[in-house]
């Protein structure tokens, strides 16, 4: 459901700046599938948790790194307690858990605030409301170097990460903070910068350094790469799925060859992969190049987004109501894309967002009132929450 | 890092050689410059301007030398990285000409657009020669010269550091490693690596 | 004999009770009381009882009284008889005391110290496991005896080297070992060790390299560097060691400790300078190939100077006693190997090893005079065939900063003493390259593009070498050079090439030293022709020329012409009028030059007092009354500058003239027909006021007992009074200023104790509002605070004083101001200076500081709001110049009012106070811990882009920024972690400030805060 662009052009218009920026670099804030809530990360080895309604500072994740904290995740499909997987430069996953006593309200808020979390020292809240803390659950050791990106399966069920030591890992949770691994996959050639699951299906993509971008099916009780989509000319930062409901009505519920992939580089340019339906029938002829006998696909690239940005773009983001597209990069500036009968344009530009400061992370947020935000993360400590 | 110096003999270049600002007397130099050598036979206290008159409007000479802006300029880049310190040899990248002033170069990333307030965003491009063509070093040098510029310079500037083509063997990985700004974030956290780089900025202090 | 128990019981709890016991006993055996054999029969009971406690105190006894006796007293028989019974008593310890002091006895025969020796040996076969203590009184017995009884021993031949070395062997106090490095040098000089040197070398060789560290509270003090001295003049003291030692040192050449290298290069050069010549020369070759690598790929700086030294020594060695420069000859045969390599090296003169190779030959080229040869012969000739086929600028200066080097060794071989008879007499062997290097110099000097810099510095370098060296070059062609260095300064454009100009000056300056006369015949006519005769506008040249001229006048001939010269040339100039600053920067070079002699016996005093003091004054007065006459000397600057000139003089004159000068300081040496002073009248033109500076100074160079004018108190006084009226109506600042010196040069030198009253009285007048409020109140407040400057800097008692100036701070009208004047009480000041006869109060700066701070802080913090600031201003006034140690008591009352004082807009007070807090931090950090957060958030914002207007000037800005830089490394890193955070990133707007200084100091203050170790970095 697109909505109807209005005359003129349409402006990105800052709503408010998350209340104390850490002050240190920030990699990425990730958005709670449904409260409005969202984690940032920073390289002070700290994850701030805000209220997008209050934009305030709600509570901190730390002591469980040793160095930065790249990336979080947190996990959908939970009732009355939240789970974030945090991946960090020290080579580790850690899961960290928190009863949602209704995070938003919260009587010690006010006290909450005033306090100052910046301090490196400050360790986030006093000891006495102790069910407030985030608690340690396990960590996930595995990987040599630093972890790049996580990612919890539209299920829940499933975590993916990835590292510089080039590998994939899938962990399963098998019961209360129990983890085991499914799958180490060790095909790219280069440092994994993300990972991604498809919004419904067991299927996973990540993006590296060595330019591909690699999807991982389960094959009967083995995981394999099921395609290698090249065409970036270097880095692919981030790759991110298109929402479920934005994609055309009346398509077969199993398969669904509607949902696409985006992916976005360091070559400047975000391109959308989409899968050519396989027909039933011989079996397949060519030489495979994937292990033989597992099941494989064929992405082709749709389409390239508009050219916008003139450094590296670091990160995109899908929105699943609108089904529009954000970017941004190293040139600091934040471009919302909108697509109108398969063809892509440019519905918003806002550069200088963050001031003269890289932006490392943008996403899609909800307000609760399904009113749909962008937040944006940058070098600079600054997370800013727009409208469009 | 090879125990055996891989390039024992490099060519050296005589420090007053390397690219200086040239000592421009300012238009105006307050009247001790004026003097020169006889400077000596004005007693200090003789400066000080009288106590009594607000020092505001008595520093006439030093309040307008403020309103001119010295813009960051590739001289000022080549000072920030020439004293760095080679890490095999006790000389510095400038007298060893792995970086010279013309391989410095600056340039605003979006075309002057008078909207813009905030001062222009700037790409540097600084290229590196490492002293001989397969040089192991010649990471370490470069992520050396980009750390050094990242922490001296406001965040508007892009620090991309290259090798310059033709004068390495690998010098494609390297500059794909140095362009990555995560893993270099990653190597300032790793204490050894750090430990090297420190050393090498050590030459940088007090310049 | 009683004694021996008395002596027994008092020992342990009376020691010097003890001690007099036994000497009563000596006294008794002097005056034959007693006989030594009763002496011993009563030791008998006690020397065989069991308890070794007891035997060792009857010895004790024994010794102390032996000690006691003159040293005559005793015959041959009884020194027989004791040292036999001591001898036998050696296994406790205390018997040794006593046969040192026997050993001092005349009568102490050889055959008595070869039997005390080898009871040393028999009994110590294993001395280690006796404690440090009481192993120190054997060797002190060994070292006595050594120097006493040298013959004696010696007559023991192997047997004692045998016994030394074994007796000494396993030693490691360093105490003991100090000894037996001393004892076992001598035998190995000594004694004929040709059997056994291998063992000797062994025995000390085992303490290399010694890395002894002496405890925090040594009673003793011996260092390292002591031991390691000793040992190195053991190893160095036999050539027979030379085959073991050799070896030895170069194979612990490798270690890779600095110290231990450094050790055994200093070890190479003491064998180097005390082996024989053959045994030298027979390991040379081995040493050079070893050494040269620690020279050639220099690693550490001082280990290739110590290298050099080295192989500087075996060179001095080798051309000891040397009849000729024959190529057979020892030194000939080791220099050959170092000249060819060096000359290899040389091949490739841009590399890191041509400027080693260098240092080489110029330091064995000083070794000696034929050392010398042989490298100039050997390495000269490829030289010059290499300079001449170089390809870059490069190349060339690698090779004339060698020919440098050669150079120096030439002029410093030129210094070594000759002697007659050995040193064969060699010609120079530069003579024969001597018009090639002239012109090679030459040209690489002038010829070259002008401005390869670096290249010409090192030709002129070698030119003037070149002149240095004595006979060398002829006169004409010194000429030459002091002409090419006379270009340099005149002709060149000044922009970027001053080194080059200030060497070539440095140049001439130096050759004026050895040939003054070429110097006046060439330099002096270039330099004065290029002296314009009227002051050009704009571009100041002559400044260029005037500052050669003024260092070339280091020569007595010299700088007297240049004075007349000047004189001469200020005459026309004065004439043909133009901008001030060309005269001015004459007299400049008048006072540097006249600065630089004592005055007082110059034999043109006179003269100069004639035309610079009395010429000068009287032209300036001319001016004055007649403007058309007016010259550059009625400018204010150029007064002065005049001013100052005239007070060099005046203060260099004898009494007699000081009288005169005394009574004429405001006629100025003009008629009253035509000149009326300035005192006593009204609405004077400026012209005539400006003549007051000449006055102050002329007043201020006068001594103390010389009367003015007006010589009795009263007219003192009412001269006074009528200062102070002319300081109170004055507009022009420096008119106001001399007229305001001339009140404090009254009050404070020449105003008799007398009339302080009355000064008091006229101060309380001044400033308590007696005048009206009008609008020259601050005039007033000026002459008040310049009048209590020199009362505070005369009298010992100013509290009074000084509260009457804290009250003024409080008032709405003019406490500003006088907060401001607080700054001109303790500044220094040219005129009211000690030379000028002034009384400068030592504890003056103390007084106002006890006084003022406590007074300051109280008012400041019950002050209202609108004057609040002053106080600050008031107190950062009196801390510019009060010492630290004074200051550092008041810290604690004082810190708060600093840290508010960086709010103050006013950016002479922000400077003043950052630079106090700047001292605090480096003096006394641990005060400014508590208040860190606070100081650091002031400093960042006095260092932030002066947005607003009240922001802070650059200077301040940088200020700021090197006190934010202190505190890594002052105060605890514990109290700065948790504001790392903080500062690095506040200084990123600092790192875009508009000022280059500013951004350059942003930088080191970040690299010094970033540079604070993470507190869990693994």
């Amino acid at each position: 459901m697109t909505t109807s662009s209005t005359a003129g052009p349409v402006s990105i218009t800052l709503l408010s700046s998350l209340a104390e920026p850490s002050l240190h670099h920030t990699w990425l804030t990730a958005a709670h599938p449904t409260q409005p809530l969202v984690a940032t990360c920073s390289s002070d080895k700290c994850v701030r948790v805000y209220s997008l309604k209050t934009s305030s500072h709600l509570s901190t994740i730390n002591g469980g790194h040793k160095r930065s904290i790249r990336t979080c995740a947190w996990k959908p499909g939970l009732k009355g307690e939240n789970v974030i997987a945090t991946g960090s430069f020290d080579a580790t996953v850690g899961i960290w858990r928190r009863w949602d006593n209704d995070l938003s309200l919260r009587r010690s808020d006010v006290k909450m605030s005033e306090e100052d979390f910046t301090g490196a020292n400050g360790n986030g809240n006093t000891d006495e409301d102790d069910d407030d803390e985030w608690r340690f659950a396990i960590v996930l050791e595995g990987h040599e170097s630093e972890v790049k990106s996580v990612s919890w399966s539209a299920g829940g069920n499933l975590l993916a990460t990835c590292s510089r030591d080039k590998s994939v890992w899938i962990w399963e949770e098998m019961g209360d903070d129990d983890y085991e691994t499914v799958a180490v996959l060790q095909e790219h050639e280069g440092d994994v910068k993300c990972v991604s699951w498809h919004p419904e299906e067991l299927l996973l993509a990540s993006s590296s350094y060595d330019d591909d971008i690699r999807l991982w099916r389960e094959d009967v009780d083995d995981w394999g790469c099921v395609s290698i989509l090249r065409g970036h000319e270097s880095t692919v930062w981030a790759v991110e799925w298109e929402g479920v409901k934005s994609t055309a009505q009346g398509t077969s519920s199993t398969e669904n060859p509607g949902i696409r992939l985006a992916s976005c580089s360091d070559d400047q340019t975000i391109r959308i992969w989409r899968k050519i339906p396989k027909e039933k029938g011989p079996p397949q002829s060519k030489l495979s190049i994937i292990r033989s006998g597992s099941i494989e696909e064929e992405w082709v690239e749709d389409s390239q987004l508009p050219r916008a940005h003139v450094r590296s773009i670091y990160s995109i983001g899908w929105s699943k109501n609108t089904g529009r597209i954000v970017s941004t990069g190293g040139d600091g500036k934040i471009v919302v894309y909108i697509e109108d009968q398969g063809s892509w344009s440019v519905l918003a530009e806002n550069d200088g967002a963050h001031g003269v400061s890289e932006i490392n992370h943008v996403c899609w947020a909800h307000m609760g009132d399904n009113r749909e935000v962008i937040v944006s993360t940058a070098e600079d400590g600054s997370v800013k929450v727009w409208a469009i | 890092m090879s125990d055996e110096t891989l390039n024992a003999n490099p060519a050296i270049r005589n420090t007053s050689d390397l690219p200086s600002r040239r000592r421009q007397t300012s238009p105006h130099s307050s009247k001790q410059h004026a003097l020169g050598l006889f400077s000596s036979t004005v007693p200090a206290c003789a400066y000080s301007p009288d106590p009594f008159t607000s020092s505001t409007s008595s520093d006439e000479e030093n309040s307008d030398d403020d309103d001119i802006v010295e813009p960051i300029d590739e001289q000022e880049i080549y000072d920030l990285i020439a004293p760095i310190t080679d890490p095999e040899h006790p000389l510095t990248l400038g007298s060893l000409s792995v970086v010279n002033l013309p391989d410095i170069h600056l340039t605003p990333l979006f075309p002057p657009s008078s909207s813009s307030t905030s001062p222009p965003i700037t790409v540097l491009t600084v290229y590196i020669t490492p002293t001989i063509t397969h040089c192991s070093l010649a990471t370490v040098i470069g992520l050396g010269v980009r750390v050094r510029l990242e922490q001296a310079l406001p965040s508007r500037f892009r620090v991309d550091v290259r090798i310059k083509e033709g004068t390495h063997s690998t010098a494609e990985q390297v500059n794909k490693q140095l362009g990555d700004k995560e893993r270099v974030a990653a190597a300032l956290e790793n204490g050894t690596l750090m430990g090297v780089l420190r050393k090498m900025l050590k030459g940088c202090e007090g310049t | 004999m009683s004694d021996v128990r008395d002596f027994l019981l008092t020992i342990d709890n009376n020691k010097t009770g003890a001690e007099e016991i036994a000497h009563q006993t000596a006294r008794k055996l002097e005056s034959k009381q007693t006989s030594l054999l009763q002496v011993v029969q009563s030791l008998d009971e006690y020397i065989h009882d069991e308890d070794p406690a007891i035997r060792a105190k009857a010895v004790q006894y024994l010794s102390l009284v032996i000690g006691a006796l003159p040293s005559n007293c005793l015959t041959v028989q009884q020194v027989q008889v004791l040292c036999e019974f001591l001898c036998a008593q050696l296994e406790n310890g205390s018997a040794v005391g006593g046969l040192r002091k026997l050993s001092g006895l005349r009568k102490f025969t050889k055959d008595m110290a070869k039997m005390t020796i080898r009871a040393l040996f028999a009994n110590f076969q294993d001395l280690q496991i006796r404690s440090p203590k009481e192993r120190l009184p054997i060797f002190e017995l060994l070292n006595e005896l050594m120097s006493q009884h040298r013959a004696a021993l010696k007559d023991m031949g192997d047997e004692f080297v045998i016994g030394v070395t074994d007796l000494v062997s396993g030693e490691k106090d360093p105490r003991n070992l100090m000894i037996i490095f001393s004892v076992l040098k001598v035998v190995m000089v000594e004694w004929d060790i040709s059997g056994r040197a291998e063992s000797m070398f062994d025995s000390v060789f085992c303490y290399f390299p010694i890395t002894f560290r002496p405890p925090p509270d040594d009673p003793y003090g011996i260092t390292a560097q002591d031991l390691k001295g000793r040992l190195k003049d053991c190893i160095a003291a036999s050539s027979l060691f030379a085959p073991f030692a050799f070896p030895q040192l170069i194979d612990k050449l490798d270690s890779t400790s600095p110290n231990v290298k450094k050790d055994v290069l200093q070890a190479i050069t003491a064998c180097a300078s005390s082996y024989s010549v053959s045994v030298i020369s027979n390991y040379s070759i081995t040493l050079w190939d070893s050494l040269k690598y620690e020279i050639l790929n220099v690693q550490e700086e001082d280990l290739a100077e110590e290298a050099l030294l080295s192989l500087q020594a075996i060179a001095i060695r080798l051309s000891d006693s040397l009849t000729s420069a024959d190529p057979k000859s020892h030194l000939a045969r080791y220099l050959r190997p170092i000249t060819n390599e060096c000359n290899e090296q040389l091949q490739e003169p841009q590399h890191k090893q041509a400027k080693p190779a260098g240092q080489i030959l110029s330091s064995l080229g000083t070794a000696s005079a034929t050392a010398y040869f042989l490298i100039i012969k050997s390495v000269m000739p490829p030289l010059m065939t290499m300079y001449q086929a170089a390809d870059s600028i490069t190349k060339q200066r690698a090779l004339l900063e060698v020919l440098v080097q050669l150079f120096n060794a030439a002029i410093l071989v030129k210094t070594l003493p000759v002697v007659p008879s050995s040193d064969p007499i060699l010609v120079e062997p530069l003579d024969s390259f001597h018009d090639r290097l002239f012109e090679l110099t030459s040209q690489a000097l002038m010829s070259t593009t002008k401005d390869e810099v670096s290249f010409r510095i090192v030709a002129l370098t070698a030119l003037l070498r070149l002149c240095s060296l004595q006979g060398y070059l002829k006169d004409n062609e010194i000429g030459m050079a002091v002409q090419y260095f006379d270009e340099i300064v005149l002709e060149e454009d000044p922009s970027g090439r001053d080194d080059l100009k200030n060497q070539a000056i440095q140049a001439l300056v130096e050759i004026s030293k050895a040939k003054p006369h070429l110097i006046m015949q060439i330099t002096f006519p270039a330099f004065m022709a290029r002296l314009p005769d009227s002051s050009p506008p704009g571009k100041n040249e002559y400044l260029i020329t005037l500052e050669g001229l003024a260092q070339l006048s280091v020569e007595k001939s010299i700088s007297d012409t240049l004075v007349r010269r000047l004189l001469n040339r200020l005459d026309v100039v004065l004439q043909t009028g133009g901008s001030p600053t060309y005269p001015q920067a004459l007299l400049s070079t008048l006072i540097y030059v006249l600065t630089r002699r004592d005055l007082r016996q110059d034999p043109n005093l006179s003269f100069y007092h004639g035309k610079l003091v009395v010429d000068l004054a009287q032209r300036v007065v001319q001016g004055a009354i007649d403007p058309t006459k007016s010259t550059a000397l009625n400018e204010e600057a150029t007064l002065e500058i005049l001013g100052r000139l005239m007070n060099l003089i005046v203060r260099a004159l004898d009494d007699h003239r000081q009288n005169s000068v005394a009574l004429q300081v405001y006629t100025l040496f003009t008629d009253e027909t035509v000149w009326t002073p300035v005192p006593y009248q009204h609405d004077v033109p400026l012209p005539y006021r400006l003549t007051m500076i000449l006055s102050t100074s002329l007043i201020a160079s006068v001594k103390r007992e010389i009367p003015l004018a007006h010589n009795s108190v009263e007219t003192g006084i009412t001269h006074l009074k009528e200062l102070i009226r002319l300081s109170s109506i004055e507009e022009s600042p420096s008119v106001r200023l001399a007229i305001l010196r001339q009140i404090a040069l009254m009050v404070n030198k020449i105003l008799p104790p007398s009339s302080l009253p009355t000064i008091l009285d006229l101060l309380e007048g001044l400033s308590s509002g007696l005048h009206p409020t009008t609008p020259l109140t601050e005039n007033a407040i000026r002459t008040t605070f310049w009048i209590s400057k020199a009362l505070i800097l005369r009298l010992a008692s100013v509290s009074e004083i000084l509260t009457h100036l804290l009250n003024l701070i409080s008032s709405p009208s003019h406490g500003l101001s006088s907060a401001r004047g607080f700054a001109l009480l303790l500044a220094p000041d040219e005129i009211l200076s000690k030379e000028n006869g002034a009384t400068i109060r030592l504890l003056a700066k103390q007084r106002v500081f006890t006084i003022c701070i406590p007074r300051l802080a109280t008012d400041f913090r019950n002050a209202d709001p609108a004057v609040k600031q002053n106080y600050l201003i008031a107190l950062s006034g009196i801390l510019k110049y009060v010492p630290t140690d004074v200051l550092m008591p008041e810290i604690s009352t004082l810190l708060p009012l600093l840290l508010q004082s960086l709010d103050l807009p006013e950016p002479d007070v922000k400077a003043a106070t950052i630079e106090t807090l700047s001292v605090i931090l480096v003096e006394s950090p641990e005060a400014v811990e508590e208040h860190m957060a606070s100081l650091v958030t002031r400093l960042l914002k006095a260092a932030d882009e002066p947005t607003s207007s009240t922001g802070s000037s650059a200077r301040v800005r940088q200020s700021a920024l090197r006190c934010l830089r202190l505190a890594p490394g002052k105060v605890k890193e514990s109290k700065l972690l948790p504001l790392k955070g903080k500062v690095t990133w506040g200084l990123r707007a600092c790192l875009d400030d508009r000022k280059r200084g500013v951004r350059k100091e942003a930088i080191e203050c970040r690299a010094r805060w970033l540079g604070l170790d993470e507190p869990d970095s693994e």
